[in-house]
């Protein structure tokens, strides 16, 4: 019944939240009827199943019978909506973002590439701020059109086919309560001694200790904290929810482009304790230190992107849609 | 030809769209579940998709002309719907309603001919 409880998870997410248990918990029952009536005529369980969720249709069609209320931009308009959502997300916050890189690339300002990505984080809340508002002017446009124009648009639906309902988030996407609260109390901890224990990261030296890092790694700190802060958020939301969803998903891919980003920072900051370094000989540190940031922001980066694309692909389906492709192109 | 069948198909959408409240509540004198509804309905001649009929259960149960009750069953519980009180006085004034437009147009149809 594997297939019942996808299709169900996809109606769900289409019903108003507080119907939705009552709901699926009746239509269930029904298409278990249904299906028990479709065995005792003959059929056998497979494909009693598939028939049965094919005759029922779309599951978001289903739901949305179910709703009383309108819906504010029509069912045609709706592909276009996202599409152009989409696009203004992407570009709003690019053109920003271009927009300043070209301001501060033409002032007179020497520059290096941590004086690059500061500029970059900067232009963070700008850039918020502009998806924000592009997506919500889109949004504004679509209603008043659909509203006062009604453009006569024909959608072409493709048919349902069960088999490629997205599968049920398996155990990949749990995540144990020991797992969040550990990286919460990590986190917490990690955060005290970077900020307050400084002097632990220190050279030891005929009986004196020599602080390592010097006032450039403080310019760094303040996004370490933010993004160690952020992953605590995303830990606490992990313990409420306890399954990783496309949000926190999102968010972690974030905080690894973030940590990437971080990384690069470190490794071009020039953080260490000149005088310590030259005077003791200690040259070896800085070049480990400095590889291992590389390494770290390109396995921050690539790695983050991969987990995000799979998780993607196993939420959207397309993993079954991908597997019956290449079994029909072999049978080919 | 595809402009006639189209416009016919809606029209018959939209004459049988009246009826069907009506067809359901009549059957709900007696208790059901969706099931029982639906196979009801396809004996006595009314063919009603079941995705049609489960979320219209639903509304008229939320409009309060329907009472509904989760009752166990084995092997799964069911949730069974029966006509409220309310439902009863909107089912007899519907049904008044249509009786006398079917003699209304069933007049202007003699007429015609």
């Amino acid at each position: 019944m594997e297939l019942l409880d996808r299709y169900l998870l996809q109606v769900q997410r289409y019903l108003p939240l507080k119907d939705r248990e009552d709901t699926i918990k009746e239509l269930k029952g029904l298409l278990l009827e249904d299906y028990d009536n479709r065995i005792e005529n003959g059929e056998n369980n497979e494909d009693a199943l598939y028939n049965l969720l094919k005759d029922f249709g779309d599951p978001k069609e289903v739901a949305l019978k179910y709703r009383n209320d309108a819906p504010i931009i029509s069912r045609e308009m709706e592909p276009f909506l996202y599409l152009v959502l989409k696009i203004v997300i992407i570009t709003a916050p690019a053109g920003i973002l271009l927009a300043r890189l070209i301001d501060f690339a033409s002032s007179n300002e020497t520059f290096n590439l941590m004086k690059i990505l500061l500029e970059v984080f900067y232009s963070m809340p700008a850039m918020v701020e502009g998806a924000i508002f592009g997506a919500g002017f889109v949004f504004i446009m679509f209603f008043l059109v659909g509203r006062y124009i009604t453009p006569n648009i024909v959608l072409e639906v493709n048919e349902f086919e069960p088999n490629h309902l997205p599968l049920i988030p398996s155990k990949v996407f749990k995540v144990s309560l020991f797992e969040s609260v550990f990286s919460i109390s990590a986190g917490i901890l990690f955060l005290y001694l970077i900020n307050y224990q400084q002097g632990l990261i220190s050279i030891y030296l005929d009986g004196n200790s020599y602080r390592l890092l010097n006032d450039h790694f403080n310019d760094i700190l303040s996004f370490i904290n933010i993004n160690v802060m952020f992953g605590i958020v995303i830990s606490f939301i992990h313990v409420f929810k306890r399954k990783k969803t496309m949000v926190t998903s999102t968010l972690e891919l974030m905080s690894t482009m973030f940590g990437g980003a971080i990384f690069l920072m470190l490794a071009t900051g020039s953080i260490f304790n000149e005088v310590i370094i030259d005077g003791y000989d200690l040259d070896i540190i800085p070049t480990l230190f400095v590889i291992g940031m590389y390494v770290g922001a390109v396995l921050s980066f690539i790695g983050g992107i991969v987990i995000y694309v799979k998780v993607i692909i196993q939420r959207s389906g397309t993993e079954e849609l991908i597997k019956d492709t290449i079994r029909k192109l072999d049978e080919l | 030809m595809t402009v006639k069948n189209d416009i016919l198909k809606n029209l018959r959408h939209e004459l049988r769209k009246g009826t069907l409240v009506l067809a359901v509540l009549s059957q709900l004198r007696q208790k059901h579940y969706g099931y029982s509804l639906v196979e009801t309905l396809n004996k006595k001649g009314l063919s009603i998709d079941q995705n049609t009929l489960y979320p219209l259960l639903r509304r008229l149960d939320t409009q309060g002309l329907l009472k509904s009750t989760w009752e166990v069953v084995e092997p799964r519980p069911r949730k069974y719907y029966q006509l409220s009180d309310l439902g009863h006085l909107i089912l007899n004034q519907l049904q008044e309603d249509f009786e006398n437009n079917y003699q209304v147009l069933n007049n202007m149809f003699k007429e015609k001919k």
